[in-house]
């Protein structure tokens, strides 16, 4: 594969950031595949119980793990690829696409799962379970609601580390707003808001909301991550 | 649980994402926070509307579903200005909140947007929402509204209520208006009582030209503290259609405001003896001249919609110059002979459907229903099943109008009329009851046409039915539905549900009730009951499980026996002596003589029915064993009159077992079942013995 020269600093950022996340992503993806295997219920939404919660737990601390091991503005590793002479929007824009990758990887592992059958066999031949193979059918749209809340949450913790490391008071705001944003997304997209064929108007407004709310600190994060401190 | 694990993550969340916030602040900052400068007026803006926004997404559901609850109300002036003030109230002090991060303190701000957060859940939430106490007390108790319907089978039903008019069923008027309208009679209109409307135990007398309204006076929901109760009054109902006055036949029966909704309902079921006439004097000509109808039939048929359309169809079924009567007007409203393909067929299915929603009203039983299942044959079923699947998958128990959902598949019997509920929360779409019934119409016409192996609907839109609804062990109405049609892949299902579990009262998860309070594993039951060749296996392999549920059962029954609960000892009657009703016998027999299990007449009864179900293998030695059980005595006419379900021949032979044996137990007294019966009372006349006289001389007679 020839790519070009120009393109070979950025495929070096995105392995650069992806070496940093591997071990997250790994355990990640093995908890993730266990889950899909071994899950002994329909992951189907609208009838899905405690495994919704697991579900959601799961998507927080997986984001935040992931966020964490980026945004440590005074580690060693944080400062040498500030110091690379890469642009700080460069910067911020992998950091963003690493996370998604990472976030993709896990979701792969849990497609692969669930999409094959190596769910439905498990579930249909060693735990006798009464759903399996036919409910394999309905699980696909699965992670939509999983993927959904990444979207709403990744981009929020990020600007929590960003406005932490900026030279000005007030640091706080940014757990704050997302505390507050992953609480209304977990609790909007994990709840009865959301269940049924097609979604009252009013829920669409609720989603708008937590969109824009996720959008502004996305947007304002990568204008901050321009003066981000680097403390080492 | 669920809610309480939810609440416990949120606050956690809460709470330790800011503690581990302070501690990593305090370990990574190069300088004190107080050397450091605020932040700029635009990250203030960008935080503050990003604040602003979470609070809008908190505050949405709580108050827009309270807004559509309290819709009806709100067409009062004074509660929707109180209203408005709440709503007000709410925006200022979410402003207030912003304006206090933006400009002062941006965590002073942020707390009081969590407190106006908790200010509307008290203000809009609950039964009783605190905006309420804006209206004043007359205005407030008199908020509510009264529903008369649903609509008849009649068009054009006018309603009287104590004399006054009120308009066209279904009629919909604000307490406050009705009673500003309506007068109140303290007495029953003149040479009327309500005895005359009610019987002792509450329940109306049909056929009366009055129907008695139980009205709430005034609706309680927002006096402190709540009350779901209410004030009742009587008013008397009218109805009449073209200058007849009708009569009630039953109705809902129900009045006084719902809990959820904010209004009460009636319904009305009237019927028009005169009208009817006319309408089966109209069926008459058409059924003299062979079904050759002209336009004016149709025009006058078309006045007496939908009740003539009902009636139509109903003798349509048995008579075949009225079925080239629907064939004709069928084709004549949805030009159905101009179908030329499955693309067409679809076509004129999503019209029918259009026009339904638009109409808000369907019913399988009409014209536009005979059209929908004389349509089914031509459309494509993979796409009708692709269609129903695809709605399965999106879910149970929504309301939004578009697409089918998966609760009208459940739902829809087999005559189903619906319309939008008046004055609902959100309307139903009526649009997927048409497409429902294609679908269990397309079942029909599939079996119909045979073939080997289950159909496409029976394959795929029953899986994916009983596979994506919320699994319940005792209430299943998808796996009832998917059981009734003969679901492939029943017997795997339930074979696998902890059918061998005990049960034995309401609080196990998989007992159901049975009898008078014996209680069966439901998936046991289910199981037994299931009229497969898995089935048949199954009785046979665990036939001890059968003899214990039915032993629970009739044990369970103290007096009379359902014999239905039984079905499964009568499935296979193809295994003749060997089948489970007759090796259960002596011990249902056995059970069925204890007095606290239906002795005497109640378990004569019980036997006779089970012995008709063992049909035609029980035996005239059987009978007169079911009789000798009951020591000697046949009670009412009940047990008798059941032998007449039997051919001609077996009822006399049994009749004749009866009395020889009848005549043997007066010959020879067995000691009285009763402490107080003298020996010389029992005579032929308490035995019964002259009743069987009596059949004996009818069948005579009939022959």
């Amino acid at each position: 594969m020839n790519l070009p020269r120009r393109w070979l600093p950025n495929v070096w950022l995105i392995a650069f950031l992806w070496r940093q996340q591997l071990a997250v992503t790994g355990v990640a993806m093995v908890l993730a595949a266990c889950f899909a295997v071994l899950w002994p219920g329909r992951l189907y939404w609208p009838v899905m119980e405690e495994a919704g919660l697991l579900v959601m737990l799961f998507v927080v601390v997986h984001s935040i793990a992931l966020v964490m091991v980026q945004g440590r503005p005074s580690s060693g590793t944080f400062a040498y690829l500030y110091t690379r002479g890469f642009s700080r929007d460069r910067l911020w824009a992998h950091q963003m696409l690493a996370s998604a990758a990472a976030v993709l990887t896990v979701a792969l592992a849990f497609v692969l799962v669930t999409w094959t059958p190596a769910r439905a066999t498990y579930q249909d031949l060693v735990r006798l379970s009464p759903f399996y193979p036919g409910a394999a059918m309905l699980e696909r749209g699965f992670l939509l609601r999983p993927l959904l809340v990444y979207t709403l949450m990744l981009p929020s913790l990020h600007y929590v580390w960003i406005r932490l490391a900026q030279p000005m008071r007030g640091g706080l705001a940014g757990f704050w707003l997302a505390a507050w944003l992953i609480a209304a997304s977990v609790i909007a997209l994990g709840n009865e808001l959301f269940e049924g064929p097609t979604l009252a108007w009013h829920s669409w407004l609720t989603l708008a909301s937590l969109a824009m709310a996720a959008g502004l600190l996305a947007i304002w994060g990568w204008r901050l991550h321009r003066q981000v401190e680097v403390t080492r | 649980m669920m809610e309480a694990t939810m609440i416990g993550l949120v606050v956690g969340v809460m709470v330790a994402v800011p503690a581990a916030a302070l501690a990593w602040r305090r370990r990574r900052t190069l300088r004190p926070a107080r050397s450091m400068p605020g932040p700029g007026w635009s990250t203030r803006l960008v935080e503050t509307g990003t604040l602003g926004a979470l609070g809008v997404a908190a505050l949405l559901p709580l108050v827009w579903e309270r807004t559509f609850i309290e819709l009806p109300d709100l067409a009062r002036p004074e509660v929707r200005q109180a209203y408005m003030i709440a709503l007000a109230l709410t925006g200022l002090g979410l402003l207030i909140a912003m304006l206090t991060a933006m400009y002062s303190n941006w965590c002073g701000g942020l707390l009081l947007v969590v407190l106006v957060c908790f200010a509307s859940h008290w203000g809009f939430a609950g039964h009783s929402p605190t905006w309420m106490q804006l209206v004043s007390e007359p205005q407030r108790k008199q908020a509510g509204w009264l529903v008369f319907g649903p609509k008849p089978g009649y068009r054009g039903v006018q309603l009287h209520v104590n004399g006054v008019h009120l308009g066209e069923l279904p009629v919909t008027i604000s307490m406050e208006a009705f009673e500003a309208r309506v007068p109140y009679w303290h007495q029953p209109p003149e040479g009327l009582s309500e005895r005359d409307l009610l019987f002792e135990d509450g329940q109306e007398h049909l056929d009366r030209p009055w129907g008695l309204l139980k009205l709430p006076v005034r609706d309680l929901r927002y006096t402190w503290p709540p009350s779901h109760g209410h004030d009742e009054r009587h008013y008397y109902a009218q109805v009449e259609l073209d200058g007849e006055w009708g009569t009630f036949y039953g109705g809902g029966g129900m009045g006084g405001s719902q809990s959820h909704i904010a209004y009460a309902q009636r319904g009305l079921r009237p019927r028009f003896p005169g009208y009817d006439e006319r309408v089966r004097e109209h069926l008459q000509a058409a059924q003299e001249t062979n079904g050759q109808v002209d336009a004016a039939w149709f025009a006058t048929m078309a006045s007496f919609a939908p009740r003539g359309e009902t009636m139509l169809l109903s003798r349509a079924k048995e008579d075949p110059a009225l079925q080239r009567v629907v064939d004709t007007w069928v084709n004549h409203r949805y030009a159905l002979n101009e179908v030329r393909g499955a693309d067409d067929a679809w076509r004129l299915l999503e019209r029918i459907a259009d026009e339904a929603e638009q109409r808000g009203a369907y019913d399988m039983a009409s014209i536009t229903g005979a059209a929908v299942e004389r349509l089914v044959p031509y459309l494509d079923p993979e796409r009708l099943t692709d269609t129903a699947v695809a709605a399965i998958r999106a879910g149970y128990g929504g309301y939004n109008s578009g697409r089918l959902d998966a609760d009208r598949l459940v739902s829809l019997s087999t005559h189903t009329s619906v319309e939008s509920r008046i004055m609902a929360r959100r309307p139903q779409p009526i649009r997927h009851h048409v497409f429902a019934h294609a679908v269990w119409t397309m079942h029909e016409h599939l079996q119909a046409q045979g073939g080997s192996g289950p159909n496409v609907v029976q394959r795929r839109v029953l899986d994916a039915l009983v596979y994506s609804y919320p699994h319940n062990h005792r209430s299943n109405r998808a796996l009832n539905r998917a059981l009734a049609m003969g679901w492939p892949d029943a017997y795997r299902f339930m074979s696998r549900q902890p059918w061998h579990r005990s049960a034995y009262s309401p609080s196990d998860e998989f007992g159901m009730r049975v009898g008078n309070g014996g209680y069966v594993n439901v998936w046991l039951y289910r199981l037994l009951c299931l009229e497969m060749p898995d089935g048949q296996r199954f009785r046979t392999r665990y036939s001890q499980y059968l003899r214990q549920t039915a032993d629970t059962i009739v044990e369970a029954s103290s007096g009379y026996i359902d014999i239905d609960e039984l079905k499964f000892l009568f499935l296979d009657p193809q295994l003749g002596n060997m089948s489970p009703g007759m090796t259960y016998w002596p011990r249902f027999k056995e059970l069925t003589a204890t007095p606290q299990n239906g002795s005497g007449y109640w378990g004569l009864l019980a036997r006779v029915q089970y012995l008709i179900r063992l049909e035609p293998h029980a035996t005239v030695p059987m009978y007169v064993e079911a009789l000798r059980a009951s020591e000697g005595s046949l009670g009412g006419d009940y047990a008798a009159n059941h032998l007449e379900q039997l051919p001609p021949d077996k009822e006399r032979a049994v009749l004749e077992a009866w009395v020889s044996e009848l005549k043997q137990i007066l010959e020879n007294p067995p000691e009285p079942m009763e402490p107080w019966m003298q020996p010389e009372r029992i005579n032929e006349e308490h035995v019964g013995l002259h009743r069987l006289h009596r059949r004996l001389n009818k069948l005579e007679r009939d022959e």
